[in-house]
């Protein structure tokens, strides 16, 4: 029974009681037409099995930076006619529904199309607060839609059901339920496309791919010329070291070209979380990650994924498009805000990447994630950290004169925490979130003079 | 922009709403000057000529307090020995009145105007059987007089407290 139900039953109630207790013929008479509307609500109650059938429908579409999703539960009554029935549901927590496209219910008829369609309401009362809703009554066959839009960045959302509200005609008695309407949407992270460049990784696969391994192999590049062997095929023979060496037979050798095995561990804890306005130092890490793989991907290499968020993701190595699709993917479900994270940089399973590859850290690095560099240094892995740098987030020139000098404090002791990992022949990467990554990517990737294959 | 349709229904409800309001507060004026109580039905009828302000502003409290005074005028008109064939037409035209009004602010808030006419029709053929169910009775009650023996009165006093005592701890949950 609903709020309206009781204080029509206690009005009823009372009336009758006084009119017993005053011996008042008039005041029972009162009394009656509250319960005449309470007999009528009782009667037309949807107590009976109601056959409601719910279907939703997502539609992701991409605009800028920003993506509209846009969800519509359509539930369709294949029992009794249903006086009064309210549809509501609860958007995905932290994204902000668009009110201008939060539509009207619209009824259709038995298997048609909707029987008009309704303008959009701007600034209407159906989201109200967290609550996206609609209502109508609902006769057999018949549809009802509740429709509703919300813009993302990225995120991975899902729904199981939708919850209804089956009332008499007078909403006095109400039957709640929860209709199955699954759904999926997965908005991910925008990719700005970086501009290619030749990693130079310590180390590479034994894969053909296109980064020089160090190696002789059947490259392009000129690698060398040694004795000939016999089975060394005759267009690699160097004919004129043979007519300086008569009796000699030499063989000119290329370098090998392979490809690279990359594992990306993005952080995007809820601890190292910073906003600040629109930024999000967790949203950045996972952009650049987006980014990256599908530079590293675009190049013909091995990239896998661990992420750090809620939960730990992980991704095992892998190359190509669907790849990129599971990288994305697994990207775009880094929720840094839902609870705190259980993880930490230290509990990255390091041994789904193999020791040959280059492991790419983005955190911004908290006081308590140093213990995995020396680990991974010490299993033979070049790791490059790129960080972007909390300190200087948001800057502007307002600060007084307190806040300046804890800046410079924590500035300081950043620079000598990443001097510490630089000291374990890890490139890092201070990165400044309003430079452009490609560049500084590259430069930091640049061959170390005096590499060994 | 709003269909015609929509328009129109919720026109004729608002305009319903009025005259069941209109409706109930004379009936109250009338029962009060029928026993010489004029201080009483022009404090009936003055909030009351207030009201219709007050739904403009489709805000929710007009209706139920409305209600809730329409009720304590019928009462105290009840004991004021009013002639009954006015105090309950009154009561049922206040119930018809907060219940009109409450409806029509569902209807907005659920942004359902596309089937605000099927339901409008709905709502109003259960009205309707709730204004005849309440008036039919009290009709044959004010033209049959019957005493209630004490062995039947009993039994009907127990069930309306236990009734009052189950909503009012429903109420309190």
């Amino acid at each position: 029974m609903t709020r309206r139900g009781l204080a029509v039953c206690i009005c009823a109630f009372s009336l009758l009681l006084a009119a017993v207790a005053a011996r008042s013929s008039t005041l029972a008479l009162v009394a009656l037409p509250f319960i005449a509307y309470l007999c009528v609500a009782l009667v037309e109650a949807p107590w009976r099995a109601l056959d409601l059938k719910a279907e939703r429908s997502v539609e992701v579409e991409r605009a800028g930076g920003a993506a509209e999703v846009r969800v519509r539960v359509t539930v369709r009554n294949e029992g009794s006619a249903v006086p009064v029935l309210r549809l509501w549901e609860e958007p995905p927590q932290g994204v902000s529904v668009s009110h201008g496209d939060a539509r009207r219910a619209e009824r259709m008829q038995r298997g048609g199309h909707p029987r008009r369609a309704e303008p959009m309401q701007r600034g209407g009362g159906l989201c109200r607060g967290e609550l996206v809703q609609c209502g109508g009554s609902l006769r057999r066959g018949e549809r009802m839609q509740l429709e509703y839009s919300f813009t993302a960045a990225k995120g991975a959302f899902s729904w199981t059901s939708v919850h209804a509200v089956a009332s008499d005609p007078f909403r006095l008695f109400d039957r709640v339920l929860h209709l199955p309407a699954s759904g999926e949407a997965v908005v991910r992270p925008q990719v700005r496309r970086l501009r290619p460049f030749t990693l130079s990784p310590d180390r590479t696969l034994q894969t053909p791919g296109s980064i020089l391994g160090g190696r002789a192999g059947s490259g392009t590049d000129f690698w060398g010329v040694r004795e000939y062997y016999p089975g060394d095929e005759m267009r690699r023979l160097d004919w004129r070291r043979a007519a300086r060496h008569p009796g000699q037979l030499f063989t000119r050798e290329h370098e090998q070209e392979e490809i690279a095995d990359i594992g990306l561990i993005v952080d995007a804890r809820e601890e190292v979380d910073l906003h600040c306005g629109n930024q999000s130092l967790a949203d950045v890490c996972v952009d650049a990650a987006a980014s990256l793989s599908e530079m590293f991907l675009r190049g013909g290499n091995r990239v896998g994924l661990v992420l750090l968020a809620t939960v730990m993701k992980v991704v095992h190595p892998g190359y190509g498009k669907v790849q990129l699709q599971r990288l994305l993917r697994a990207l775009a479900g880094a929720n840094p805000g839902a609870s705190p994270s259980r993880v930490s940089l230290d509990n990255a399973p390091m041994r789904m990447f193999s020791t040959r590859a280059m492991v790419v850290v983005l955190s911004p690095l908290t006081a308590g994630d140093w213990e995995l560099f020396p680990r991974l240094r010490a299993r033979g892995n070049e790791v490059l950290v790129i960080s972007p740098d909390p300190v200087r987030l948001g800057h502007d020139g307002s600060l007084d004169r307190a806040e300046r000098l804890a800046r410079r404090v924590a500035r300081v002791e950043r620079r000598l925490d990443l001097r510490r990992l630089t000291q374990l022949g890890i490139r890092v990467l201070d990165w400044h979130v309003g430079e452009p990554l490609g560049p500084l990517v590259r430069r930091a990737t640049r061959p170390i003079r005096g590499r060994t294959g | 922009m709003k269909p015609a349709g929509a328009m129109t229904a919720a026109a004729v409800r608002y305009g319903v709403m009025l005259a069941a309001l209109a409706g109930s507060a004379a009936c109250a004026a009338f029962a009060y000057v029928s026993v010489g109580l004029w201080p009483a039905a022009c404090a009936v009828l003055l909030p009351t000529a207030l009201l219709p302000f007050h739904a403009r502003t489709r805000r929710a409290w007009p209706a139920p307090v409305f209600l809730a005074g329409m009720i304590s005028a019928a009462v105290c008109a009840a004991l004021s020995n009013a002639p009954a064939v006015l105090v309950a037409p009154g009561a049922v035209l206040a119930l018809a009145a907060w219940d009109l009004a409450d409806h029509d602010r569902f209807v907005r808030e659920s942004g359902d105007d596309a089937s605000s006419d099927a339901r409008g029709r709905g709502h109003a053929a259960s009205l309707g059987g709730v204004v005849a169910l309440a008036l039919l009775p009290s009709a044959a009650a004010l033209a049959f007089s019957a005493r209630i023996p004490f062995a039947v009165l009993l039994p009907l006093v127990v069930l309306d407290l236990g009734c009052l005592g189950y909503a009012a701890r429903l109420l309190r949950k």
